[in-house]
């Protein structure tokens, strides 16, 4: 094999920009409280931390708060970048690099709907992982929905086997929790 | 933010460039050793090995007239997968919020 040095400059040039692309985890599931209810529990600080992260938690536009992630996620600097109450909710979710993790700059958003059968739709989107270009998604959804769909779709199957002992959840007709990455 | 990630991914996007990592991965080489195992010019090597270094993936050691590369063990450290990670994550906290939601509905 022979390579010039053109080659390479020519190679660098067509890999910086394929390199990586910027992906989400994007998550659907239904629940079953009113979607008031549902808000409350996603921005009240002592609720947010029962099942969350314990730290802060704000629902105004521009307001700073942190979420102590502990050993495996860090200490989260977030900032509320929108807030339509009862319906949307979205923070930056940040996180400095440190000397064997690089940063993390993110968004959650929260988007609530009433269900006409009653309780709420939650999609939960965790937004702007830097992942390199070749990594493996499921599917690519229409761009307006700017979706490219990952994995785990025999995880989910797993745990929803797991999880039959809840029959309320399925006699709603409830979706089931679904997880994507999406691009 | 994020260009010392895109950095390793590029300078790891070159098959050449991929396999002389991981052949420094096996041991401290020179480069003229490296040129014998991949019958690739030298100049080419060194532009290879120049990459890697920038990308903090290799660390240089001069002895005289020659080079010596082996590979930064930490260069591959900002490859921490945030993904896998809030992957398991949020699915486990939703399921804790299903419960919280339980304890506030009547």
């Amino acid at each position: 094999m022979t390579e010039t040095a053109s080659d390479i400059a020519h190679d660098d040039a067509a890999a910086a920009s394929d390199a990586t692309k910027t992906v989400a985890l994007v998550m659907e599931t239904d629940l079953d409280a009113a979607i008031d209810t549902v808000w409350r529990a996603i921005t009240d600080p002592a609720l947010v931390a029962r099942w969350l992260l314990p730290g802060g938690m704000a629902a105004e536009a521009g307001a700073a708060f942190n979420l102590d992630g502990g050993a495996a996620l860090g200490t989260i600097d977030c900032t509320v970048i929108e807030s339509d109450p009862p319906r949307r909710l979205a923070y930056r979710w940040q996180k400095a690099a440190t000397e064997t993790e690089p940063a993390l700059d993110t968004v959650v958003r929260f988007d609530l709907a009433a269900r006409p059968e009653g309780g709420t739709r939650l999609k939960l989107a965790h937004e702007g992982f830097v992942v390199a270009a070749d990594r493996p998604v499921d599917a690519v959804a229409p761009a307006e929905e700017e979706m490219i769909v990952l994995l785990p779709m025999a995880a989910l199957m797993r745990r929803r086997i797991a999880r039959r002992r809840r029959p309320a959840a399925f006699s709603h007709g409830a979706m089931p929790t679904l997880m994507r990455l999406a691009a | 933010m994020f260009m010392i990630e895109a950095d390793i991914f590029r300078a790891l996007a070159d098959p050449t460039r991929r396999a002389v990592f991981e052949r420094l991965a096996s041991g401290e080489m020179s480069v003229s050793a490296l040129k014998a195992r991949f019958s690739v010019s030298q100049p080419a090597i060194s532009q290879h090995l120049a990459a890697l270094k920038a990308a903090g993936l290799v660390a240089e050691r001069r002895e005289g007239r020659f080079s010596y590369y082996r590979v930064a063990p930490e260069g591959l450290a900002p490859l921490v997968d945030w993904i896998d990670r809030y992957r398991a994550f949020w699915p486990e906290r939703i399921d804790r919020l299903k419960d919280v939601l339980k304890g506030l509905e009547p």
